[in-house]
């Protein structure tokens, strides 16, 4: 079965200390994980807080899992790294492979 | 959820309930981050939330960011204030935020822009696309300037009216400096080449093109840039015989062998030959990385110098070696002559053997004394005694000086003077001395019995004497070369052949030392010379000539008192049988102080002065005769070998009438001692 490609969208607000960790946090995830297979945006709500509004957000970080479906949302600084696996339909076990 | 389907089955409600399961995950898993505080914001209706402490990081983060900078960073509120600045502001402009929060911009520097168009087109940047970044200068409150590179944005607001304007400024003045001086050096370099007339060129080995300054083609003959130039062009343009050898010397310094030296020869477009010097190195560093860059220079002058240099050396070779067989001509006969003497008492053989001793030591003194003459001009040496001289005097004495050998050859000599007087701006005795000599020449070169003539005509601004006979002639392939020295010449009659000696030549160099000419006309063998003299005519009155009056032939032989001071007996003895002969009394002294004796006991009218004597030298006998009252009206005449100006100065100084050189000319003394006694 073919590997699924996973759309993920971070809402930070950027330069604060949780969102930097959660930005780092996520990216290594997805290279570690989903390599090649994901595609990541990174919003800063201060500059765009009507976003904010649009996706129902209720605190930042939050991280939401827009492909595959179902959706799916998290909030905090993502080192919970098991957790986050577990939400995201991940093995617990890196990807064969390289990342790069 | 409130309805429950009618037709549910285990797989939807299990699927069901799944979904549940994970929302409620999900927003327990929320709460649970907002409890533990793992959130930077919260959301609460359209607003935007950020924790204190999340907030303060976030400008502690900015805040370092900007203290870190080097570069200057201001905001300026609309009206120009400022209402930050970084670290590296307060530095640059020197001012603390305590002052300058609030000021306008101008307190802490002006803005000064190199043109007026510059300023105008930074505020149009302003306006639109509402950022500019460019170099000005900014002077600052102590009145020292800056030059910076800025970067000025507009800031606005979420309608987009300006609410101000972020400023950051760079000092590049390190930078400036730095441009200035490569500039600078550039220049030097460029002026020193320029000046030096050395090209400079530089030969990409990978590409084979080439980068040369105008100088360099130049070099090669053309007046513009040449558009196609790489190697193998410069080869076409090397001499053929010398392509090989450069263009294995340019491979080698491209191989590493080291830097290339070398002249050669190239042929320029209007096919002429020049010679050029080429240095070539292997450039380090820069781009591209594999070059040869190297000078070039015209060396064609230096070459043609140098061959000139060998051809005058050779040239100094041939005049020694035609000098030492010139001088050896009138030796001959007098060793002859002198063994004659010594082997016979023939009256008629004797006669004879001294006749030939005068006439070749009369020709071996005046070759000396011509070419000391010559010798004197070349080293620009030679002085002219200039003064306002009568043409008449001049053409007069010099008919003096040679008539003993026109009577000899039964020559006619027609003289034709200007009816009025003529005045010249010459030196006399040189000017004689070049007169004689032409007619010295007419004479020799004219079978006996001939006919010269001497004439001297004003033309406009010149005079020209000339000289003209009716004898051998010159041929026309000769006549160029008349007035080099030592030129052969044969004479018709079968006598011996005889060197012109250097007379013409030195005839030549004084006439143009007047800044006249000399030129020879001949229609050729057998049909006559004429030597025309052209000298710039001094327009003046007639004032007092510069010579005496040649002494009047037929006046009685006088008798007079003459001592001989010399030191050499044979000299000296000699001299006394001449005079003797001559009808004078003598009396001798044989060094300096017996001189002066002898002229106090003798008082002679006329002393012959020897300058090299021992006890005191002629000069100080001379000057102790003279401060004497009998020794103040005598007549002193220095003999020496010595004949430079300084030689005659210094005589002239110590009070001597007259200096004549050795081996004094019998027939000169003679007048001499005829003349008129000075009172």
């Amino acid at each position: 079965m073919p590997e699924r490609a996973y759309r993920l969208s971070l809402y930070v607000t950027s330069p604060s200390p949780r969102s930097a960790r959660a930005i780092v946090n996520v990216r290594a995830i997805c290279d570690a994980h989903l390599p090649g297979r994901y595609e990541l945006e990174v919003i800063d709500i201060t500059t765009q807080p009507e976003l904010a509004r649009s996706e129902q957000l209720l605190a930042a970080p939050t991280l939401i899992k827009r492909e595959p479906l179902p959706v799916r949302r998290f909030v905090g600084d993502m080192s919970r790294t098991d957790q986050l696996l577990r939400g995201l339909d991940l093995p617990a076990r890196p990807a064969r492979g390289r990342t790069r | 959820m409130n309805t429950v389907p009618a037709h549910a089955d285990l797989a939807s409600l299990q699927r069901e309930n799944a979904a549940l399961k994970a929302r409620l995950q999900e927003a327990e898993d929320t709460l649970h981050a907002l409890r533990c505080g793992e959130v930077d914001a919260i959301m609460v209706g359209e607003h935007v939330y950020t924790l204190e402490g999340s907030e303060a990081a976030a400008n502690r983060f900015r805040s370092d960011v900007l203290a870190q900078m080097d570069d200057a960073v201001l905001v300026l509120d609309a009206s120009g204030h400022v209402i930050y600045l970084n670290p590296a502001a307060e530095r640059q402009y020197g001012v603390a935020p305590s002052w300058a929060l609030g000021r306008p911009r101008a307190s802490l520097y002006t803005e000064e822009w190199p043109d007026a168009a510059d300023e105008d087109a930074a505020q149009r940047a302003m306006q639109d696309p509402g950022y500019w970044r460019g170099r000005n200068l900014h002077r600052r409150a102590d009145g020292s300037a800056l030059l910076v590179e800025c970067a000025h944005s507009a800031l606005r607001d979420e309608r987009g009216a300006v609410t101000g304007k972020l400023v950051v400024a760079r000092d590049v003045s390190a930078r400036a400096a730095a441009e200035a001086a490569l500039h600078e050096s550039r220049a030097r370099l460029h002026f020193a080449l320029e000046s030096a007339r050395i090209g400079d060129w530089e030969l990409d080995l990978d590409t084979g093109s080439t980068r040369r300054s105008l100088r360099h083609d130049q070099c090669f003959g053309y007046d513009a840039p040449v558009p196609d130039w790489n190697f193998e062009v410069c080869l076409q343009h090397v001499h053929v015989d010398d392509r090989i050898a450069v263009h294995q010397a340019v491979a080698r310094a491209a191989d590493g062998g080291g830097d290339a030296h070398f002249e050669c020869r190239v042929v320029w477009p209007d096919a002429t030959e020049h010679w050029i010097e080429v240095h070539a190195t292997l450039a380090v560093g820069g781009t591209p990385v594999r070059r040869l860059v190297g000078i070039v220079c015209d060396i064609t002058e230096r070459k043609r110098a140098e061959a000139a240099l060998r051809e005058a050396d050779g040239r100094k070779d041939v005049f020694l070696a035609t000098l030492a067989h010139e001088l050896r001509n009138p030796l001959a006969p007098i060793r002859n002559a002198v063994r004659i003497l010594q082997l016979t008492a023939e009256p008629q053989a004797r006669e004879r053997a001294l006749a030939t001793l005068e006439r070749q030591l009369e020709h071996l003194v005046r070759l000396l004394d011509d070419l000391m003459d010559v010798s004197r001009i070349s080293r620009g040496k030679m002085e002219l005694r200039r003064a306002p001289v009568a043409v008449a005097a001049v053409l007069l004495n010099a008919v003096d000086s040679t008539r003993p050998l026109f009577e000899q050859r039964r020559h006619e000599l027609v003289l034709n003077l200007p009816p009025q007087p003529v005045v010249l701006d010459a030196d006399p005795t040189r000017l004689t001395q070049v007169v004689v000599n032409l007619l010295d020449n007419a004479a020799k070169y004219t079978p006996d019995c001939g006919l010269i003539t001497l004439s001297a005509q004003p033309q406009g601004d010149t005079l020209l004497i000339s000289v003209q006979d009716n004898g051998i002639g010159i041929h026309p392939a000769m006549l160029p070369r008349v007035f080099d020295m030592f030129t052969q010449v044969k004479r018709r009659t079968g006598a011996a052949t005889e060197g012109m000696g250097i007379g013409l030549a030195l005839v030549q160099r004084l006439v143009e030392l007047h800044g006249g000419s000399v030129r020879a006309l001949s229609e050729g063998e057998a049909r006559g010379t004429t030597m025309e003299l052209r000298l710039p005519l001094q327009v003046a009155t007639a004032a007092a000539p510069a010579l005496a009056a040649p002494a009047a032939p037929g006046l009685p032989p006088t008798s007079r008192r003459v001592l001989v001071a010399e030191d050499n007996p044979d000299s000296a003895s000699s001299m006394v049988m001449l005079l003797q002969l001559m009808g004078h009394q003598t009396a001798v002294a044989h060094d300096g102080l017996q001189a002066v004796a002898s002229a106090r006991e003798f008082l002679p009218q006329v002393v012959l002065m020897d300058i090299g004597l021992p006890g005191c030298d002629g000069y100080e006998a001379a000057r102790r005769i003279r401060a004497q009252d009998w020794g103040r009206d005598m007549l002193l005449v220095a003999l020496t070998g010595w004949g430079q100006d300084t030689d005659r100065e210094r005589s002239r100084q110590a009070g001597i009438n007259h200096h004549l050189l050795k081996p004094v000319d019998p027939k000169r003394l003679e007048v001499l001692l005829r003349l008129p006694l000075p009172d």
